[in-house]
This record gives C-alpha cells, structure tokens and sequence, in this order.
C-alpha cells in the first residue's frame, strides 16, 4: 500500500483511484491490479474512519471504488459516499459489492443516482470498464 | 413452530373441553328446570355433571400432553353420559302431563356437537345418538303418553341431525382448510428464510472469489509459465462466478427489513456451530447446509 504522504505529493497530474475495502487482502490485491494493469496509482483505505483521516488527499482521487458494507456495526460505504459528496467530492463513485441487489444496502446505493454498482467477484477483464467507467 | 397435529389436538382438545363444561354447568340446570316435575329423580342430572367435571379435570391435567384421540375419546363419554340422563329424564317430562316440547335438549345436542366435535367420526356417532335416543325413547313411552306428543314427533329430530351433521362437516372442512394455509405459511417462511441464508453465504463467498481471481491474473502477469495451472484455477473461478450468478435469480423479495445488520461472517460461524437460526435449522438440516461451510475460514469478514 502507499504511504498517504507519497500519495499526497504524487497526486499533481496523476489520475489516482481511491478503493475503500475493509478486507485487507482484496484491498491489497485491487491495488497491486490497477497499478499493475492500468498504470494508475491507487490509494486503498481500510474503514469510514480511515477515510475521513485521508481528508484532502482522499478527495484528489478521480475514481473512488466504495465497498458498501464496510464491516459488521461500522459505519458502511454509503457513508463514506455521503462524507465524499457533503466534502465536494466531484469525482466518479463507483460500489463495489458482494451482497445481492435486492439488499437494503444495494437498494440504497440505486437509490443515489450518481453512483455507479458492481457486484463482486468481477472477472479481471473488466477491471479497467470498473476503474475508467469504460464499456459499463 | 406450530405443526398441523399439534393444531388438531389442541382443536380436540378445545371442543372437548366446551363440551364438558356445558354438561357439567347445564345439566344442573335442567334439573332445576324439571324440579316441579313429580318424581323427577336427580342423580341423571348429577351423574352427568359430575361425568363432566371429572372430563374437565382430566383435560385440565393431559392438557400439554393432548392429543386428537384424547378430545376425542372424552367428547365421546361426555356425550353418552349426557345421552343416558336424558333417557331417564325426558321420561319423566313425557309423563308429567304438561305442555311438553319433546326431546329439545337432544336437538340441541345434535346442533352443539356440529359446533364442538373434535372429528367427522366422533361428531356423526354423537349426532345419531342424540337422534337414535330420542326416537328410542318415544317407542318405549307408554302409547297414551306418546299421542299426547305433537304431529311429527319423534321425526323432527332427524332434520336437527341432518343439519347438525352437515354444520359438522363445513366446519371441519373449514379447519382443514385453515390448518392447511397455516401449514402452508410456516412453509413458505422456513423457504425465505433458508433462501436468505443461502444468499447470505453466496454474498460472503463472492470476496473470496474476488481475491482469487485477482490472484490468478497477478500471478499469470509475473509468472506465464505458470498459464496451465493457473487455466484449471481460472476454470474453477469462472464455474463459482457461474454459481452466483446463478442464485443471483433467485434473490428477488428475500431481504427484509432489518437484514441489513446481520453479520454474514456470524452467520458462518453459527452454520459451523451448528447453531443455525431457529425456524431454518430443520429445513438446512434437510438440505445439508451444515456441511457447507466446512473448511472454510472462520476468521475472515461478511460480504462486503
């Protein structure tokens, strides 16, 4: 993962992405992927809280890629969508989700307008469609 | 849950109970109504309500042990002792002398067991005994006391026992028919809720499956001689995908509110524990859903 200073100095000119995931390894995983594969630097946070301690450097990003359930009793990805937009957030929101569409979660994050819902697991393939918002 | 036998008899043990208890509270009752008949002896009376009282106590004592046969047994010697008081009586209410209506509490009788019979059997043998006895006992009246009676007597009866038998049986089909649709909702609760945890499980494995599949391709990217094995593992992904895609059909109208705050990963450790939710443990049993979560790890998190 990048340190949060580098990623603050890096971010003039660089198109990064911002991925909330609470499972580390997917987390570590997403971002290793896009730098691999994409060319694009990626910050991944672990919770809400984390988020919101990233403050400026997290709201620089031009893609943010929200997990919606971001752990049991912790404040969820629909959170973190809210504090993104409430903070000016103009960027492109995109969930990323293990649970069904029918979910209350999911129905919610329909409900926005502005966000974008992938369902995991998403093939490899179709990484760059979730990360650039390419071939949706 | 409630199960349809365990409605049955609480069905008997209901109609047997109201039964019991109208012997026992009416029969003295219709004694003190006949007091002024000569000779009108008191023991039926009392043999009767006493019959009743000692039902009620043996309902009251078996009552989370009842069972259809139970109601059934004690509405059957509730009736005969109702039966045998009203033969003696009624007796001596023909030959008192007096305006008389013949046989009422008999045709009464006919009507109630429609009301309160805990089955088809039990409540058609009830019917005809409240019949049979009552033409039985106008043949043995002396003929003076029977001419005395009114035109169609002692026939009327038998349209108080057809109507009793057919109100006996719309209200059992009635029963049936409710017990059926409540048997039927358990049902289809037990299948929401089981098809709620198989979603819950789908949506935790679908991390796993993400982190194995971004795995496969890094590991191609830094290794290409690897591409063959990592082909039977790409495989093996692609049919999982397949599998949530799959049961993704099926989602429509489980969640509900309050769903939201469950923990999947509890869950999972519930399954392991063998511990599932309450109204779902036989069904999942049925289906072999324990077994499911074997070897998978404990500590890792809900679907995300």
């Amino acid at each position: 993962m990048i340190a949060a200073d580098d990623v603050f100095e890096s971010l003039i000119g660089t198109k990064y992405v911002l991925f909330v995931e609470d499972d580390e390894d997917l987390r570590e995983l997403f971002v290793l992927m896009v730098e691999a594969f994409l060319q694009r630097r990626c910050v991944g946070v672990g919770s809400y809280e984390e988020l919101v301690a990233m403050g400026e450097q997290a709201l620089k990003c031009g893609t943010a890629i929200l997990d919606i359930n971001l752990g049991s009793s912790r404040r969820s990805g629909l959170d973190a969508y809210a504090w993104l937009r409430q903070k000016g957030y103009m960027g492109r929101i995109v969930f990323l989700t293990g649970h069904a569409s029918h979910h209350p979660l999911v129905v919610e994050a329909n409900r926005l307008g502005d966000a974008e819902i992938f369902t995991k697991p998403i093939e490899p393939e179709r990484l760059r469609a979730l990360v650039e918002g390419e071939g949706l | 849950m409630t199960l349809p036998r365990d409605l049955s008899a609480a069905h008997a043990w209901r109609g047997a109970f109201v039964a019991a208890a109208l012997n026992a509270a009416g029969m003295p009752g219709d004694y003190l109504l006949a007091r002024a008949i000569p000779d009108m002896p008191w023991y039926p009376s009392a043999m009767s309500s006493l019959v009743g009282l000692g039902l009620i106590a043996l309902l009251l004592i078996r009552r989370r042990r009842a069972t259809v046969l139970l109601g059934s047994v004690v509405f059957m010697v509730n009736t005969v002792a109702i039966l045998v008081a009203l033969w003696i009586t009624s007796g001596f209410w023909a030959a008192a002398g007096r305006p008389w209506t013949p046989f009422q509490a008999n045709k009464l009788g006919a009507l109630a067991v429609a009301m309160l019979a805990p089955g088809l059997g039990v409540g058609l043998a009830a019917i005809a005994g409240f019949a049979a006895t009552a033409i039985g006992k106008f043949y043995v009246l002396e003929p003076e006391v029977q001419r005395r009676l009114p035109v169609g007597e002692p026939w009327l009866i038998l349209f108080y026992a057809l109507f009793g038998g057919v109100l006996l049986a719309y209200r059992l089909r009635a029963v049936v028919l409710e017990r059926e649709t409540l048997r039927l909702e358990a049902e289809a609760g037990a299948v929401r809720q089981l098809a709620r945890m198989f979603l819950r499980l789908r949506d935790y494995a679908n991390t796993p499956i993400q982190i194995i599949a971004f795995t496969t391709e890094l590991i191609r990217a830094r290794h290409p001689d690897l591409k063959p094995d990592l082909r039977r593992l790409e495989r093996a992904v692609k049919r999982l995908m397949e599998l949530s895609d799959a049961l993704t059909r099926y989602e429509a109208d489980t969640w509900t509110a309050g769903d939201e705050s469950l923990d999947t990963a509890m869950l999972v450790d519930q399954l392991h524990d063998g511990g599932l939710p309450k109204h779902s443990r036989s069904a999942a049993r049925r289906s072999g859903t324990r077994s499911a979560r074997r070897g998978a790890s404990t500590g890792s998190r809900a679907a995300s």
